[in-house]
């Protein structure tokens, strides 16, 4: 077991963002998650990675609790995430971007170029390596997100709604990527409102409702799942 | 040390902080309207002493019936000044804006050393050496009618900023600049109303202050550290904090000189200062 | 240089191209300069060159490191006393007491970041002036020690090498000219290394260069010792050069603002930005000085502010690009191999 949170909660000010989250990541494995808007998915990668403090409950991640890190002490220890809305480092090149990944795993800039340079061509960004990050479209600026993710080479890494928006080329292009990632041996956590994406991608899901796990299992099975259905798409879709 | 001295240095205390507050909450406003640090703002009560002192040196008007003059022509002076030099580098990185305000602080004081040279002129009232005791501790009337007078401003611009449309529109823009302009207000026009009476007030507090203290052209600088760091502590932009924490530094300063000596007074404030960043980075008041 | 970044693949690199050869030229002249100058030039260049040295000690902290530092004064003053005092009384050498002085302006940068790192902007700045201020005032009160507002003077010994003392202004000018060569290089390496890239992502975003495990309290610490102990090396140059320093003079926030604005003048997070900025308020404030000084009151001052209004105006992110432009110009207009343009 990579990774188990028990318990998570999380308060902002009477709205219970997270609360009583539990569940468990296996090493090699792509973990979906899905849930509607506001269920607490992305405030659940905050607590994990550190950028929010959990109000009750423990991340333990290869034996230590992780409760009361900061976010670059997480990345240290093999967790990288990715942003909903992408935050690339706008006046730099997409080179320089991906470089501040890899300076974690070297000091040399040398080094750090050439991992960069490596990871980039893995995410087919590599024409684009001296075009500032201000300059890329959507979709790069997701592509350039995960390279920057990917070259602080994680053990884990929590991907937050990299699919919205793609078109089926695009779709296609992207579960290849992840795939290929997981077959590196990285541990994937997936938060997606695409549910074709999640079918396609997870050897498991999680379905969050209201800050907590409503539901988990193989994809099959977790779909049929009426209160799922109900939860996500409101009552009267009942065959979805 | 007596209960006596410690009240007495309590109540200078008081008697100080009301008058930075009126320099404080000036500066804060200034900070929560045009998101800009005024160096400057020292000078706005420099310049509100030497018009106070030149109206009573060449009319023989007392400094107190000066203060609404005063107030005036400090209203424009301000609102020019933003209109001519701030205004223009609001979209200039901060460095550049500080170093602006900075240039300004510099300018107009040498400007004062130019035209009135260095000398510390001091304005004599006839009620300036009344006292009256307060349980023990004696205080100046001087002193007390620039407390109470900075009291009555600082209400009266809490008045301004909660019932009057002005007012409320600068509240708007400080709260959200582009929601603001939807709504119909002039942003550029609330920054020169939020610096023309953050300069008249700090004019008044210059006005009020010029019975009892020198009048020279670097006599801005002490109050703008001091406001700066009532300003900080009591959190960028809270008004209400600035004035509340201009007391607490008034007192603490006082009572700090009665330990270290009166040399050291400005150390104790910015001791204070540095120790409550260390455990509140945000202020007395802001989130720690 | 900037401009050798922008080589096409096949540029000739070699002796006759004026990328290479002016800046090799220039030095000569620089080297040359002080034995044919009037020393009234000669001690301007030596200003020009201690403030592009602490100009540039500030960037680490101000420019790359994104935190505003008006009390660097502290460092400068640290180093001055230090140094100055250990002579006095200990008659220990300068160049000694110089590294005495730097590591105790470290020590107390370490003070400043363990207390304020979390602070950012102008909650930062007013710390850093409270620190310089608190400094100021203690040393104007323990005058038993320091000689309060009346400041120490260094003891006069004639031609004294290993004491830090030249009679003649050229022996400073080649120390000052080497120190700054030496943190030029240092700003450079720095640029390149982990350290300066982090500084720059951090600079961008802090949020998003957390999340891939840069620890950025700890990195805008490392710059803020590479300023405070640079500037406290160019606190001793400062005292051993003009024989004499006060509290007002080496602690105050007029120093603090002076520092600061060579970079910001100049262009922060730049190499040659505090060179330029330096240039530029050294000769106008020593200019001003001589010329209008003592004469009419305040006047100097007058002039430099006035300067230094416009100049923000017109120019807020600073002039080093427009120097930049004005330089690849000058390079085109040279004899020579230039490059391809590609």
């Amino acid at each position: 077991m990579l990774l188990e949170v028990k318990n998570l909660s999380k308060n902002f000010g009477g709205l219970k963002a997270v609360s009583g989250l539990t569940f468990n990541v296996e090493a090699g494995e792509i973990c979906g998650q899905i849930g509607p808007n506001g269920a607490g998915k992305t405030t659940a990668f905050n607590l994990i990675t550190g950028f929010y403090q959990p109000d009750e409950g423990e991340v333990w991640f290869k034996g230590e609790n992780l409760v009361g890190l900061k976010p670059f002490q997480t990345c240290q220890r093999g967790i990288c995430r990715t942003f909903q809305l992408a935050k690339p480092f706008r006046d730099l090149t997409v080179l320089r971007n991906v470089m501040m990944g890899a300076f974690l795993k070297t000091a040399s800039p040398r080094e750090a170029e050439e991992r960069a340079l490596n990871t980039l061509s893995f995410v087919k960004l590599l024409e684009k390596k001296d075009f500032l990050a201000r300059s890329l479209n959507t979709i790069d600026q997701r592509r350039l997100e995960l390279a920057r993710a990917l070259a602080t080479e994680p053990t884990l890494l929590l991907l937050d709604e990299m699919m919205a928006g793609l078109t089926p080329r695009e779709f296609d292009d992207a579960i290849g990527l992840i795939r290929q990632i997981r077959d590196r041996g990285v541990t994937i956590i997936v938060v997606e409102h695409v549910i074709k994406a999640i079918l396609a991608l997870s050897d498991r899901i999680l379905v969050i409702h209201q800050g907590t796990k409503l539901a988990e299992g193989k994809p099959r099975e977790v779909m049929k799942d009426l209160k799922v259905i109900e939860a996500y798409l409101g009552k009267g879709y009942k065959h979805a | 040390m007596s209960f006596t001295t410690v009240w007495q240095a309590f109540i200078s205390g008081i008697l100080n902080g009301a008058v930075y507050g009126l320099v404080s909450i000036g500066l804060s406003m200034i900070f929560g309207v045009v998101k800009i640090v005024n160096f400057a703002h020292g000078e706005f009560l420099m310049v509100g002493m030497y018009v106070s002192y030149a109206l009573w040196a060449l009319l023989g008007i007392d400094p107190l019936l000066t203060v609404p003059l005063v107030m005036i022509v400090l209203f424009f002076f301000g609102a020019g000044i933003q209109r001519f030099f701030i205004r223009r580098v609001l979209n200039a990185p901060d460095l550049a804006q500080i170093f602006l305000t900075v240039g300004l602080s510099v300018l107009m004081m040498n400007l004062a050393l130019f035209l009135f040279r260095a000398d510390f002129r001091s304005v004599k009232v006839p009620y300036a050496d009344w006292t009256f005791t307060l349980a023990g501790a004696i205080i100046i009337v001087p002193r007390l009618i620039a407390c109470l007078g900075a009291i009555v401003f600082s209400l009266l611009l809490a008045l301004f900023l909660l019932k009057t449309d002005v007012g409320k529109a600068m509240r708007a823009v400080a709260q959200d600049r582009e929601v603001s302009m939807l709504v119909g207000i002039n942003p550029e026009r609330m920054y020169d109303f939020a610096v023309g009476i953050s300069a008249a007030l700090a004019g008044a507090a210059g006005a009020l202050t010029i019975s009892f203290y020198f009048v020279f052209p670097s006599v801005g600088v002490n109050f703008v550290l001091i406001a700066f760091v009532i300003v900080i502590l009591g959190t960028l932009g809270n008004l209400k904090g600035a004035f509340l924490t201009s007391l607490i530094v008034g007192v603490a300063e006082s009572v700090g000189i009665l330990f270290v000596g009166a040399d050291l007074g400005l150390a104790v404030v910015f001791v204070i200062l540095i120790l409550t960043l260390a455990f509140r980075p945000g202020g007395l008041l802001g989130k720690a | 240089m900037a401009a050798a970044q922008n080589q096409g693949p096949g540029a000739v690199r070699g002796a006759g191209n004026p990328e290479v050869y002016f800046p090799f030229l220039a030095l000569l002249v620089i080297i040359a300069l002080p034995f044919f100058l009037p020393i009234f030039f000669v001690h301007i260049l030596i200003m020009i060159f201690l403030f592009a040295i602490v100009g540039s000690a500030w960037n680490f902290i101000g420019g790359y490191g994104g935190q505003l530092s008006l009390g660097q004064a502290a460092f400068f003053g640290i180093g001055a006393y230090a140094s100055t005092m250990l002579m006095r009384s200990y008659g220990l050498s300068p160049w000694i007491g110089m590294f005495v002085g730097a590591f105790l302006a470290l020590l107390m940068s370490l003070l400043l970041g363990a207390i304020c790192f979390r602070l950012r902007g102008p909650y930062f700045a007013i710390a850093t002036i409270g620190l310089a201020e608190v400094l100021r005032l203690l040393t104007l009160h323990f005058r038993g020690w320091t000689n309060g507002a009346m400041g120490l003077t260094i003891p006069f010994k004639g031609n004294a090498p290993l004491l830090f003392q030249f009679t003649s202004k050229i022996p400073y000018y080649f120390i000052a000219l080497g120190f700054l060569l030496l943190t030029l290089y240092a700003v450079r390496r720095v640029e390149n290394s982990r350290l300066g890239n982090y500084l720059l992502a951090i600079g961008q975003d802090q949020d998003a260069a957390e999340a891939l495990g840069i620890d950025s309290a700890k990195a805008k610490r490392q710059a803020l010792y590479l300023s405070s102990f640079i500037t406290g090396l160019a606190g001793t140059f400062y005292a051993q050069y003009v024989y004499f320093i006060a509290p007002e003079s080496v602690f105050g926030l007029d120093l603090s603002i002076q520092i600061a604005l060579v970079a910001i003048l100049g262009g922060v997070g730049t190499v040659w930005g505090p060179v330029v900025g330096a240039a530029i308020i050294e000769s106008l404030t020593q200019f001003t000085q001589y010329a209008f000084a003592g004469t009419i009151y305040g006047l100097e001052q007058i002039v430099y502010a006035t300067f230094l209004v416009v100049m923000i105006m017109v120019r807020p992110t600073g002039v080093i690009q427009w120097v930049q432009h004005v330089y690849a110009r000058w390079l085109a207009l040279l004899p020579g191999n230039h490059a391809s343009r590609s």
